[in-house]
This record gives structure tokens, C-alpha cells and sequence, in this order.
């Protein structure tokens, strides 16, 4: 809007300052007549002998100032009270109104007709300035009236510049929001739509201008709105509503919506304001930090649960030991030397016990810290796998299993020969656990470039979802009422395969047993 | 005298047995719950039952549950004997005598087992 001022009209200069706007009353003129024409008559008598050639001077003069002052009617009046009081008691005959001689005459009848016509013209005269004062009152009235329109049209302009300059800010904040800004009227076409809007969904303005709001969002959110407009035509303002919509490209995003209603001037509804914010991000953050809680949570569990499980397992040889180590004290003292020997070879698959599950745990630190270093060297799978399913031959037996081992002589690779021992072992030692009795099979098998070993049971077996964790650290696909265990043996057999470059796998079904079998390539040093 | 010693571990049935039989008592073994009710139902009635808990094939809850339920084996005193850190929760819900946990020391195994059988 250009700079625009109002000159006001520079104030009438009033030539009648004093004059009195409105009429005197008449009492004041009448009476200031008669005081006049009284002072002039008592004034001529006291200066009697200056002015005895000229006895109606001072009354002629009286008669000119009452005029002045009251107008023509004063003017006469005075000049009438002169006439009689001059005649009465200036010219002989004194105090009659008969006058003696013809220059006496001519003298008074001069008087009177100057008396009358500055009467006349000094009445004239008084009404033309009252007229001319009067047109002044009106002409400053007019002036005053402009002045003030002059200020009030002023103080609109700077009201109005204000407002623009407001709007200009406002309109600077709403481009500058790093949230989409969107107006719409009631039904629903969208009138407003700032920078921010045109970043997240893709759109220029004047693309969606006039458009339905509608072509924001995916077809199965477009009943959302209808809700939202009918708190917003109720006055409401609805604050971080959650929603799905989408961009032009197609793409669908999280959004967090915020719609208050615009008023107009009278306060009725017109339309909403909608503030959108991309929230995406922060739903992957969200669902991020749930997931890492969750696993949190449950690593701690599954911690939780292995500790109480390897007291438990550790426990159980100590107690073992306890005993044995006891009656070992008796047998002793009894000299059953023999039967005390016997004892300690017991004792010592114990220790070893012990020294296995402490391994165990240790390899968890040195498999989780990346140091599980092989030694390999040239080894006979075979002959590992008769020598681990020897050791079980007594435990199996008492558990009613029978081994039966088919490993062809030569089947050799390069591995760490202690680790595969221990792989197989632990094969055979849960074989035996889950094998119900039932004859348990260990097969070795050269396979080109690789050779295999598998265990199988004709035990209780596993389902499906059982056998998809039982690889997994901590886990046990049988309930531990059941059966112990730290649920670490298949997956330190798993990270010892598979630092050899192979794989173990299993097959299994509930009630029939199962299979694992462990592939290893030849070669790998 | 009697005492029925029910473990899944062979080597700790073993060394029980030992002390046990030591002292004097006769001792039979079963590797779950289910042999131990062959056991009872078999043989003579033993004075104690020692009862480990995580057992396969027959549990001791549930081995208690049967037991429990047969009116000539509920009487017979049982103690639990196992490395369960819960034992005396353990005890209360399995209405055992008392429980001894793993590992044990010899002399407290004897006493126990003196109270009931003598």
C-alpha cells in the first residue's frame, strides 16, 4: 500500500476575533442606547460653555455608538431620546419641545437626519459583520470537522499499515514452518498451502489449490476426515491426530495432524487450519526402541534363566564329588584300598564334567568376543567319532541305548580335532538324553570335498518351531522340568561348524527322533 | 530299611547309594518317576523317598501327582534333593517332608535320612 497523507486545510483567519457570535439580548442593547444618550446629555451639560454652539454633538455621537453597538432600532431609539431631551433642554424655549427661532431649527433638523442615516448605516454596517462573523463560525466549524476526518482517516492508514505489517510477518512465519501448513474451507477444497506442504507432499501450490483435501490421503484414511471436520465445525481444535498420506510420488508417510477451525470477522466457521508433520522417522525410531527394549528384556531373561540353569548343572557333579569323596574318606580308613580306587576313576568323570562345563562357559566369552581360534591339523573323523560315542558306551547302557557306529576308516580333513571331538560329543550326549532307550546311530560319511557326521535318535523329537531355536544361545526346545542342561551345547557345536567353513542341520519330527548331521568341508585350514 | 533314591543322574544315584549302603540301609534306585512308581509298586515300601525334581520321562511333580493320588503311597515320607534355588517353595507345593539342597553335604543326607528310618 503506497504512503498516502492528508493535508489539512490551513484555519480561516478570523477578521471578527471577538465578535460575538451570537446577538446580544435586547434588553442589553436598548439599555446600552439609553445609558449612552443619558451620558452624552450630562456630559454636554457639564462642558456647557465649550460646547454651547454645538449642543447635539455628543448626542450625535451617542446615537452612532448605540447604533454600533445594539444595531439600527437602538441607534434610533437613542437618537429619538436625544431629539426630545436637545429640544427640552438646549434651545429656548427650555423645557418645551417648541423650538424659538428657524437656525435653532435647521440645526435640530440637521441632527436628525444625520442621526438617522448613521443609524441606518452604522446598523447596516453591525449586520454585515455579523454576517461575515457568522460565515467564519461556519468556515472554522467546516475547518474543525476536516481536521478531525483528517485524523480519523490517519489513524486508519497507520491501523491499516500495521495490520499489513502484520501480515506480512505472519505470512513470513507460516512459509518459514518446517510443518506443512494447509488451509481449507468447509468443504473441503484447500485454500492455503505453504512451503513447508509443498516439500512433504510433493505438490505446488497452485497444483492443489481449489482441490479436495481428499486427494492428500490413501482411500482407506479418507473417512478420518469427516470425524475431524465435525469437531472442528463445532469449534474444537483437534491436536496431534495420528494418520497415514500420501505424496504425489504415491508414497505413503506417518503424519501427525493438527486442524483448528478459522473464524471470520463475525466469528463464524469458515474453514480449518491444518498443521501436518511428518512422523516417520519418528515411528521407526519408536518401533526401533521398542524392538531393542523387547530384546533387552528378553536377552536379560534368557540370561537370567541360564545362570539359574548352570547352577544348576554345575551343582550336580559337586554334589557327585561331595559324596563320593566321602565314602572315599571311609573306604580308606577301612583299608578297601581296591574299592577306593574304583571310587576315584568315578570321581574323575566328575571332574571332568566340571571341566567340560566350565569350558562350556568359557567358550560363550571367547564365541561372543570373537575368539574362538581353531588349531587345525590333519584328523581322522572317524576315529573321533568311535572315540567319543566309546566314552558314552556305559552312560548310553544304563540309559538303554545301544550305539551303533558306521564310520569307514579314512575319512580325514583338515580340522581342530579337539573341537570336532567336542561337537560330536555333545551330538551323542544329547542323543542319549532325548533317545527315550531307543538304539541311537552314528554315521560318518566322505562326501567329495566334504565329509559328514550324523547322530540319530528315535527319541522324542521336536517340532518345527522348536527345532528353528535350538541352534540359538540359551535355548532349549524341552521344558526344563524335564530336563537339564545350560541350552548352550548346539549352539557352541553350531559356532565351532561354522568357524570351519561347514554347517550342522536337523531333522526332526515329535515322537520319532531326531537327526543332526554336520557337514565339513576337507580342506579348510 | 528301605530308602528309595530317584535321580536322572546315574553318577549321583551312584555315590548316594554308596553312603547310604555304608550305613546300612538297603537303597534302590530309579532314573525318573515312572520307574520309581514300578519301583513302589513292585517292592517293599521304603521309609524315605529321596525325590530329584527335573527328571525326563516322569518329573517329580508330576511323580508327586501320582504318588499323591495312591492312598498306600501318600504316606510315605519324601524328601526333595535337588539344585532348584526355589527348593523350599518347591517343598511347600509338593507337600514334601523337607528338602535337602544339591550339593549336600554327606552328613546332613545321613541325619535326614536317620529321622525317618530307623
Amino acid at each position: 500500500m503506497s504512503s498516502m497523507s492528508v493535508e489539512a486545510p490551513s484555519a480561516v483567519t478570523p477578521a471578527t476575533a471577538g465578535y460575538p457570535d451570537q446577538e446580544r439580548p435586547a434588553w442589553l442593547r436598548y439599555g446600552m442606547a439609553v445609558l449612552l444618550c443619558a451620558a452624552a446629555l450630562l456630559l454636554t451639560r457639564l462642558l456647557w460653555p465649550v460646547l454651547e454652539y454645538m449642543p447635539q454633538m455628543l448626542s450625535l455621537l451617542a446615537v452612532f455608538a448605540a447604533s454600533w453597538y445594539g444595531g439600527r432600532g437602538p441607534g434610533i431609539v437613542c437618537l429619538a431620546l436625544s431629539t426630545m431631551a436637545v429640544t427640552n433642554l438646549f434651545y429656548p424655549p427650555f423645557y418645551s419641545l417648541i423650538i424659538g427661532d428657524t437656525a435653532a431649527a435647521m440645526r435640530l433638523g440637521g441632527f436628525v437626519l444625520v442621526g438617522a442615516l448613521g443609524s441606518l448605516a452604522f446598523g447596516a454596517l453591525r449586520a454585515a459583520r455579523r454576517r461575515q462573523a457568522a460565515l467564519v463560525a461556519e468556515a472554522n466549524s467546516a475547518r474543525r470537522a476536516a481536521e478531525r476526518t483528517t485524523r480519523e482517516v490517519e489513524d486508519l492508514l497507520e491501523r491499516s499499515r500495521e495490520a499489513e505489517k502484520n501480515l506480512h510477518r505472519l505470512a513470513a512465519i507460516v512459509e518459514s514452518s518446517e510443518d506443512a501448513i494447509i488451509g481449507k474451507d468447509l468443504e473441503g477444497r484447500i485454500v492455503e498451502w505453504n512451503a513447508a506442504a509443498e516439500r512433504l507432499f510433493g505438490y505446488r501450490s497452485e497444483e492443489v489449490l481449489g482441490k479436495p483435501v481428499s486427494v492428500l490421503m490413501p482411500p482407506e484414511h479418507r473417512g478420518d476426515m469427516s470425524e475431524i471436520l465435525g469437531r472442528v465445525r463445532k469449534g474444537d481444535r483437534v491436536e496431534h491426530y495420528e494418520s497415514v498420506r500420501v505424496k504425489k510420488s504415491g508414497e505413503r508417510f506417518a503424519v501427525s495432524l493438527s486442524v483448528s477451525p478459522i473464524k471470520d470477522l463475525d466469528g463464524n466457521i469458515v474453514g480449518a487450519a491444518k498443521i501436518a508433520r511428518d512422523i516417520t522417522e519418528q515411528k521407526q525410531q519408536q518401533a526401533e526402541r521398542e524392538r531393542l527394549y523387547r530384546e533387552a528384556r528378553e536377552a536379560a531373561r534368557a540370561r537370567e534363566d541360564f545362570l539359574s540353569m548352570a547352577g544348576h548343572e554345575l551343582r550336580t557333579p559337586l554334589t557327585t564329588l561331595q559324596f563320593q569323596f566321602f565314602t572315599l574318606g571311609r573306604r580308606l580308613s577301612a583299608g578297601q584300598l581296591d574299592k577306593a580306587a574304583e571310587l576315584l576313576d568315578r570321581s574323575r568323570t566328575q571332574l571332568d564334567r566340571l571341566v567340560r562345563l566350565t569350558e562350556e562357559l568359557l567358550d560363550v566369552t571367547r564365541i561372543t568376543s570373537g575368539r574362538l581360534d581353531l588349531e587345525t591339523e590333519e584328523a581322522d573323523l572317524s576315529r573321533i567319532a568311535r572315540e567319543a560315542s566309546e566314552r558314552f558306551r556305559d552312560v548310553a547302557a544304563r540309559a538303554g541305548c545301544e550305539l551303533r557306529i558306521e564310520a569307514p576308516p579314512g575319512v580325514r580333513g583338515k580340522w581342530d580335532r579337539s573341537r570336532i571331538d567336542q561337537v560330536v560329543t555333545n551330538l551323542v550326549s544329547n542323543a542319549v538324553k532325548f533317545g527315550k532307550g531307543m538304539p541311537i546311530e552314528i554315521r560318518v560319511e566322505p562326501n567329495g570335498a566334504s565329509a559328514s557326521v550324523s547322530v540319530r535318535d528315535h527319541g522324542i523329537g521336536m517340532s518345527e518351531e522348536e527345532r528353528s531355536k535350538i541352534f540359538d544361545r540359551f535355548e532349549r526346545a524341552v521344558s526344563r522340568r524335564s530336563y537339564g542342561g545350560m541350552g548352550l551345547g548346539l549352539w557352541i557345536s553350531r559356532q565351532i561348524v561354522e568357524a570351519h567353513g561347514g554347517k550342522i542341520e536337523v531333522e526332526s519330527e515329535p515322537g520319532k527322533g531326531s537327526t543332526f548331521r554336520v557337514d565339513l568341508p576337507l580342506g579348510h585350514a | 530299611m528301605k530308602v528309595l533314591v530317584v535321580d536322572d543322574d546315574y553318577a549321583v544315584l551312584d555315590a548316594i547309594k554308596d553312603v547310604l549302603e555304608d550305613e546300612g540301609y538297603e537303597v534302590t534306585l530309579a532314573a525318573n518317576g515312572l520307574e520309581a512308581l514300578k519301583e513302589l509298586r513292585r517292592g517293599d515300601r521304603p521309609c524315605l523317598i529321596l525325590l530329584d525334581l527335573m527328571m525326563p520321562v516322569m518329573n517329580g511333580w508330576e511323580f508327586r501327582r501320582e504318588q499323591l493320588q495312591d492312598t498306600t503311597l501318600a504316606g510315605i515320607p519324601t524328601i526333595l534333593i535337588t539344585a532348584h534355588s526355589r527348593a523350599d517353595e518347591n517343598t511347600t507345593e509338593l507337600k514334601a517332608s523337607g528338602f535337602l539342597r544339591k550339593p549336600a553335604q554327606p552328613n546332613t543326607l545321613l541325619e535326614t535320612v536317620g529321622r525317618y528310618c530307623h
